[in-house]
């Protein structure tokens, strides 16, 4: 009994220590943000680096996940005859909740794994430290044009995968569940889905904070050479993906209260 | 001036520095000579902040740095660059870019006007014929004169080098002697080198401290070192694997 209460208060403690850390990451981040204290130079190539070579795997995301969504709904729809539904149900599921997520997952696994992997390894060559040696502080030139390509491309990215979930939906739908792509557009435009539009494209930016803020920080800690880094990466991408998961359910919940 | 005073440094169980103190007199190459694991680079490091001591004092031209912060550290690393052991250069960025980079941050030049001014820090160590190329594509010694030029480009007061030959071809290994010896020749910087390198010990340095077991055993001009009467000092700089030396045991060995 004293084991396992003991193993539990080292678990709630070291949660609590990488909770502890990443928010002063955050606070470290925000503060450099005002006044602006970033390299103008390291955050365009972060926002290419992020963004422009993120958008194939986004796009293919989307497609399938549209698609995904209307033989699922279809499949639903048939039974019941209520095809006018396939266009509203598949357009909230991915406008709101899946497109968002699964879009988010995919950036975490490409970008974030990739962030931590790069800072993980300029730790442990000591790049990081030449940084610190060369007067530059490592979370202004590192951590914040990161941060920040990570919010808007995750935002931007968003709203192309919406663009492309819906694509892949029509198509589907015109295939596989005999609904016209133009019967099927008509019916997302007409089930007034702007509020899941922006509240997914809202998610987008807090999935894009949380995979920053995780991925900075594993790739800033790293400890012990090459396999360090492999400890680190795989410890992001699970952190970042629960971190998604309950920024999904707060941000819906404060928007469903503030929305009613 | 620098002086560490009975400066103390442990990382767990293991005790690297027991009150080390240590004077390097501006415009002198200071070299910090013992075999790996004697915590020759873990001194240094304390100098510009990059660790901190457990005890002990620093001093930098008569300013106490023991204490100061990371954000005030930044002004002291302006004054006393450091070239690393495994060169650091920046892997995603070219050499020149790598050198105009502080440049760019501390003088706020623009990348085209930084980039231009690297050039001619290029052409101080010979490289500026490779400034289009990446740090991977080229070898140990050219790396570590890129390191050289990106530190000089702060102008600092002193500048510190931490092994800075390790692996080099004797040729590449004689051209970062000669630059280091010109710094202080030629241009007044006062330079600390770690070494094991016993070439470069005696062709290179003013005077030498080596450490071992974490203290320092002996502090003298290369002439001292050389007619010392100190077994293992004498063991250490004639390169003889039998002797009173004791090398450091590795843990978990």
């Amino acid at each position: 009994m004293t084991r396992v209460v003991r193993a539990l208060g080292t678990h709630t403690l070291g949660l609590l220590e990488l909770l502890g850390a990443m928010a002063l990451l955050q606070l470290r981040i925000t503060r450099a943000l005002f006044p602006p204290r970033y390299d103008a130079r390291e955050t365009w190539r972060a926002f290419y680096k992020v963004g422009v070579k993120s958008y194939p795997i986004v796009i293919m995301t989307a497609l399938f996940t549209g698609a995904i969504m209307v033989i699922q709904s279809g499949h639903f729809v048939a039974k019941s005859g209520a095809t006018s539904f396939v266009g509203w149900a598949a357009g909230f599921a991915v406008l709101a909740e899946i497109g968002p997520i699964l879009i988010g997952l995919m950036f975490s696994g490409r970008v974030g794994a990739n962030n931590t992997a790069e800072l993980g390894t300029m730790v442990v060559t000591e790049q990081v430290d030449a940084l610190r040696a060369l007067a530059i502080e490592p979370i202004h030139y590192l951590a914040v044009p990161r941060f920040l390509a990570m919010i808007v491309m995750l935002f931007l990215l968003t709203a192309l995968g919406d663009l492309f979930a819906l694509i892949g939906g029509a198509i589907t739908a015109d295939l596989m569940v005999d609904i016209p792509m133009k019967v099927f557009l008509r019916q997302v435009f007409d089930a007034q889905l702007l509020d899941e539009y922006l509240l997914g494209l809202l998610k987008g930016s807090f999935f894009g904070m949380a995979i920053a803020v995780v991925s900075c920080h594993y790739g800033l800690t790293v400890r012990g050479g090459a396999t360090g880094v492999g400890r680190a990466v795989n410890a992001a991408v699970v952190a970042a993906a629960i971190a998604i998961f309950v920024a999904d359910f707060f941000v819906g919940v404060v928007w469903t209260v503030l929305s009613k | 001036m620098i002086e560490f005073r009975e400066v103390d440094k442990a990382f767990g169980q293991k005790v690297v520095l027991k009150r080390v103190s240590l004077v390097v007199e501006k415009g002198e190459v200071r070299f910090i000579i013992g075999s790996s694991g004697a915590g020759k680079s873990v001194l240094v490091k304390h100098l510009v902040g990059l660790l901190r001591p457990d005890g002990g004092r620093i001093f930098l031209d008569d300013e106490e740095v023991t204490e100061l912060t990371e954000q005030q550290y930044y002004r002291v690393r302006k004054k006393c660059a450091m070239v690393f052991q495994n060169s650091t250069l920046f892997d995603s960025m070219t050499l020149v870019e790598n050198v105009a980079l502080p440049l760019r941050k501390h003088r706020h030049l623009k990348q085209k006007e930084a980039e231009a001014e690297a050039m001619g820090f290029l052409e101080k160590v010979q490289m500026d014929r490779l400034a289009g190329r990446y740090p991977a594509d080229i070898g140990d010694g050219l790396r570590k004169r890129v390191a050289i030029a990106r530190a000089l480009t702060m102008d600092p007061e002193y500048v510190i080098f931490d092994e800075p030959t390790t692996g080099l071809d004797p040729l590449a290994a004689a051209n970062v002697d000669r630059l280091i010896r010109e710094l202080s020749d030629v241009f007044g910087k006062t330079s600390v080198v770690v070494s094991h390198d016993l070439r470069s010990i005696f062709t290179v340095a003013d005077r030498i401290a080596m450490l071992y077991k974490g203290e320092v055993l002996l502090d003298g001009t290369p002439k001292e070192f050389r007619g010392t009467s100190n077994g293992i000092v004498r063991q250490f700089i004639e390169g003889r694997p039998d002797g009173p030396f004791e090398f450091p045991r590795i843990h978990g060995a």
